[in-house]
């Protein structure tokens, strides 16, 4: 003591009094935290330097964990934008609006608030997009892509549709989030007050299936969506089950079905089962100089692949098939390579029903090219069963 | 050659309870230098020499092919393909059992398309490699009639040690017949049975599985054309009971981890055991 009198400030560091300053510090914050002092209402804004530091460790983190990300070739396709605007209008629109909507007043008084995209999305470039959208942000209202491990090619067309975001008109907008119905049909909300409304699917409900799906079952824009007119009624209750519990991946369907009750599934399955299949108008032609090929595999396999014949299980065959089995005839071409390469990983990366353990067997050993020359085949045929 | 054995034997433990037991004291140096000569190189040599040379001869027999009757075995995972090639009469392909005639030397080509399997019956000869993008030849000749086991003597995967198969020896007029009688074609299900196949073929089994007479001709799995008549299920995994082959089906990963079928718990079991009823009836 007679030092520090004597020579001014001298208070020497020595191990232990840093280990009791560090105990001090950490007593100290928890008697903050305990005595509930701060203020963690939304109601009160960050302070400028909280938000900018914050938003600077977000947007570096971003950059840091997009390096790597492959951004695919295909993004100006109608068809991948055209899926992601029929998801945002249900996932995303409520909070971040969409060109001729306004946002809600919720996101007014959310801390941080959603930003507007129309400004922030040419600021970020489509790896860091894809970031955001399959991983969301932390600390803030951003979720993840229901699925982010399994569907990436979800995400990317969510990011398709961004990229066109920025100075979209309201009518387009509403060609590509809604088809043929209004902004009503959205997420079927207003069904949910009414009740049911007796035999097939409740007017609301399928009005929003009906955004993407039609209410034909075939689908719009191209081969954007799958044909599920005619589609074996088993077979669609079992993948509106399983998307709706999670075991079959997809961060489109599986919200969407997840808010239904499985009367509604079953009723919607009806629905889509019993109407006319067809090709659709716009559907592209599938590879001729593939169809041969992939006929060979559906009818034979491939003995060295271990792949076993596809038309045993998905016909055509003049004889009766387990129904819970999907018919392929005239589906798109894309969606069935897309579903087959699901399948690549070993794991149960795509899921499905019941009978999910067969394909996931036999697909994950499919070469590129035979997945190829299947779909042109099957997409190739006249559809229905 | 047991009695030679058994003297080399004789002297070998007589010379050692000799040192041990008899003359423990040391032998003179010229007296031990002369049995270490005598006892030690030059018996060996001259024994093992006989051997070697009685041997080799051997080899070429071993070498000649078969007598006529040739069967292809290739190892798949985790099961065997068979297919049976008679100088006169159809092929005959089924799996994880073979068949073969008594006194005769009988040709195996052995290969795999995927892994290295190794053919071994260790009561009719030695173990013999299965490796793929080669054939291997191999000639048995069994001497007694009987039912014996074959096995995987390489380990190939998750379910190796579940990979086995009966050889059941026959008398030649019976194999004969025998082999006559598989390429007859199968009795046409009725009844309970036909249900039974129309699940099998509803439900894709055909994608695999091949049964004859019916449209199910996939070749990626084991063929079923007289299922019934084997006396294993799964390559030697469980024995070929109704009860077995519902289990086998419903959750074949179960029984035989890392198999390439998949299972099918979704199935009823109604449906199950109608198509197991139908499987044991192919015979």
């Amino acid at each position: 003591m007679s030092g520090f009198l004597n020579r001014g400030v001298d208070i020497r560091v020595t191990p232990k009094r840093a280990g009791l300053a560090g105990i001090a510090v950490v007593a100290a914050g928890l008697a903050f935290g305990w005595s509930g002092l701060f203020n963690i209402s939304a109601s009160t804004k960050h302070w400028p330097v909280t938000d900018w530091f914050l938003h600077w460790v977000m947007i570096n983190s971003v950059e840091t964990w997009s390096i790597g990300v492959e951004v695919p070739d295909n993004l100006d396709d109608r068809a991948l934008i055209a899926r992601g605007a029929g998801h945002y209008a249900t996932g995303c629109a409520s909070c971040h609006g969409a060109p001729g909507r306004p946002r809600s007043p919720l996101t007014d008084v959310m801390s941080p608030p959603p930003p507007d995209l129309d400004a922030k999305v040419p600021t970020w470039e489509t790896a860091q997009l894809f970031t955001i959208v399959k991983h969301g942000v932390k600390f803030s209202g951003m979720p993840a892509w229901v699925s982010f491990d399994e569907r990436e090619d979800e995400v990317w067309s969510v990011v398709a549709f961004l990229k066109k975001l920025p100075g979209m008109t309201p009518d387009e907008y509403k060609a590509l989030a809604m088809g043929a119905e209004t902004d009503g049909a959205v997420g079927g909300l207003v069904a949910i007050a009414h009740g049911p409304q007796g035999r097939g699917p409740r007017e609301d409900v399928l009005a929003d299936c009906a955004r993407c799906h039609g209410r034909d079952g075939l689908g719009r824009d191209g081969d954007a969506f799958p044909v599920i007119a005619g589609q074996s009624e088993d077979y669609l209750f079992d993948a509106l089950s399983a998307y709706a519990v999670g075991k079959r991946h997809s961060g489109i369907m599986q919200p969407a079905a997840a808010r239904l009750p499985y009367s509604e599934l079953a009723a919607l399955a009806e629905h889509y089962a019993n109407q006319p299949a067809a090709r659709p108008k716009d559907a592209p032609t599938p590879d001729p100089a593939l169809v041969a090929a992939g006929e060979k595999i559906a009818r034979d396999g491939v003995r060295a692949t271990g792949t076993p014949a596809c038309q045993s299980c998905h016909g055509p065959s003049a004889s009766a098939r387990n129904p819970a089995y999907p018919s392929l005839n005239g589906q798109h071409a894309s969606y069935l390579e897309t579903q087959l390469h699901l399948w690549e990983k070993e794991h149960d990366s795509r899921g499905g029903g019941p009978f999910r353990e067969i394909m996931r067997k036999v697909a994950f050993r499919m070469t590129p090219e035979e997945i190829r020359a299947v779909a042109a085949y099957y997409a190739s045929l006249p559809p229905g069963k | 050659m047991l009695i030679g054995a058994g003297v080399v034997w004789t002297i070998v433990l007589g010379v050692a309870v000799y040192a041990t037991r008899v003359k423990t004291d040391a032998h003179e140096e010229h007296v031990g230098k002369r049995l270490i000569f005598w006892g030690g190189v030059v018996f060996p040599v001259v024994v093992l020499a006989a051997l070697l040379v009685y041997g080799l001869r051997l080899m070429p027999e071993l070498r000649q092919p078969g007598e006529g009757l040739r069967i292809d075995v290739a190892g798949e995972q985790f099961w065997w393909r068979v297919r049976y090639r008679p100088q006169n009469g159809p092929e005959v392909v089924t799996a994880n059992e073979i068949r073969m005639p008594v006194g005769e030397r009988v040709e195996f080509a052995l290969t795999s398309p995927h892994v290295i399997h190794a053919f071994w019956i260790p009561t009719l000869g030695g173990k013999v490699d299965m490796i793929p993008g080669r054939e291997n030849r191999l000639v048995l000749e069994a001497e007694k009639p009987g039912t014996y086991r074959g096995v995987c003597a390489e380990f190939c995967g998750a379910s190796h040690a579940l990979m086995a198969f009966d050889v059941v020896v026959m008398e030649k007029p019976a194999f004969d017949a025998w082999l006559a009688a598989q390429a007859a074609p199968l009795p046409t299900a009725t009844g309970d049975l036909a249900r039974g196949r129309d699940l099998f073929l509803q439900n894709g089994c055909g994608a695999c599985h091949a049964v004859a007479g019916i449209e199910a001709r996939g070749e990626v799995g084991p063929n079923l054309s007289r299922f019934g008549a084997r006396k294993t299920l799964g390559a030697g995994a469980l024995p070929n009971t109704a009860e077995n082959v519902v289990r086998f089906i419903a959750e074949t990963d179960k029984v035989k981890p890392r198999v390439t079928m998949p299972s099918y718990p979704a199935l009823p079991r109604d449906d199950l055991t109608a198509i197991a009823a139908y499987l044991g009836s192919l015979k």
